[in-house]
């Protein structure tokens, strides 16, 4: 599924540098929201970024239907501690990729109006710092089929 | 006649078989009830853990000498509990978060959830359950934690309790979080929360911390060589 999803992304960086577009922004691909218990108040947004161009991007902000606020934000720990600090923006390396990962990185969705269940989409705008933006059909799935037992690497 | 002497063997035969199989299932009885406590009930020997060298410290770190959980009372859906009272008879993986968690909590309940039918498999004489203690009462409602909880796995238990109650276990038990600064009303705030699960024991005492990032295969290993040592 990932592959497809991978390979697809690939035909449309093809596609959009034969074009010779001026667009620069990132290549987004593995894009999955985790399901979230009933009555969360908060769930998140993860996918790869991949920058093919020779300067640097960053997401800047994120909008999606059917909830309060959206967020960029980074979990960190620091001596066992958790801690999750709002990012002005998510910087993609020239030539480099970036990822959005549990543990890492996340779009954070804040209060859905409807709980959202694995087998649903979600329209995701991504807008980035070159002025483009981009909307993706993220699925929603089961965080249990996404996290591997072999556990979290940071 | 012979059907008479037949009979009069094997009347006594059945009788003896009947008062030894007695005899054993009492013996057993008393081997696990009285003799020797189960190892849901046995306290842990603080000379066992004071001497047990974990193989890997990234994994499973005991806690010697081990920390009394204070008395303190909580609150689940299933109704009141009271902490250390709640840790009798079974052993507990007890960690603390919040129900608006985006993505920790999430991660982290995810892989107890995989630990724990690992954990059944490896030592299954032993009887577990996870605590999940929310330190945002403000938000998280007993019947929240629940539902949150219970997603994870059924048998989870999702509790919270007073600003004093919470503070005086997280204190003790060094499980360190701050809320954010955040204007009355708001309820988008965040909460900065440890993320290790800590082990307890049936006479609750916290005698391990497995710290993040949490292996499901890895802590198993570390578990059952810790209860090889410690506890059996």
């Amino acid at each position: 599924m990932k592959r497809v999803v991978k390979k697809s992304s690939g035909w449309v960086a093809a596609f959009v540098l034969s074009m010779g577009s001026a667009v620069a922004a990132p290549v987004v691909t593995g894009a999955w929201i985790p399901e979230q218990p009933p009555g969360a108040m908060a769930s998140a947004v993860f996918l790869t970024m991949k920058n093919t161009s020779d300067t640097s991007e960053a997401l800047v902000r994120a909008a999606a239907p059917g909830f309060k606020e959206v967020q960029l934000h980074r979990s960190i720990e620091e001596n066992g501690m958790h801690k999750m600090i709002e990012q002005k923006e998510i910087v993609v390396p020239a030539h480099g990729e970036t990822r959005l990962a549990p543990g890492g990185y996340h779009i954070m969705l804040i209060e859905p109006t409807e709980t959202i269940k694995a087998g649903m989409t979600v329209p995701v705008t991504l807008y980035f710092a070159d002025g483009s933006h981009e909307t993706l059909t993220v699925p929603v799935k089961k965080r249990s089929s996404m996290m591997p037992e072999g556990g979290m690497k940071h | 006649m012979r059907i008479v002497r037949h009979s009069f063997w094997q009347r006594p035969t059945r009788g003896l078989a009947v008062v030894w199989a007695v005899a054993m299932v009492l013996l057993t009885g008393m081997l696990a009830g009285c003799g020797q406590p189960s190892v849901n009930e046995a306290p842990v020997s603080s000379a066992r853990l004071a001497a047990y060298h974990s193989p890997d410290l990234l994994v499973l770190r005991p806690m010697s000498p081990p920390i009394t959980v204070p008395t303190a009372d909580f609150v689940a859906q299933s109704g009141a509990l009271h902490t250390p009272t709640m840790f009798q008879g079974r052993w507990t993986l007890f960690y603390v978060g919040y129900s608006f968690c985006p993505d920790i909590c999430p991660t982290e309940l995810t892989a107890l959830a995989q630990l724990m039918p690992l954990l059944k498999k490896a030592l299954p004489a032993v009887q577990w359950q996870v605590v999940f203690l929310s330190v945002d009462p403000e938000r998280d409602n007993p019947k929240r934690l629940a539902e949150y909880a219970h997603y994870f796995d059924p048998a989870f238990i999702g509790m919270t309790g007073s600003r004093a109650a919470i503070d005086s276990v997280t204190g003790a038990l060094k499980a360190g979080y701050r809320i954010s600064p955040h204007a009355p009303g708001d309820v988008t705030y965040e909460i900065d929360h440890d993320t290790g699960y800590r082990l307890i024991s049936p006479d609750g005492k916290m005698v391990a911390l497995l710290p993040s990032p949490h292996d499901p295969a890895a802590m198993t290993q570390a578990l059952v060589q810790f209860f090889k040592e410690v506890v059996q």
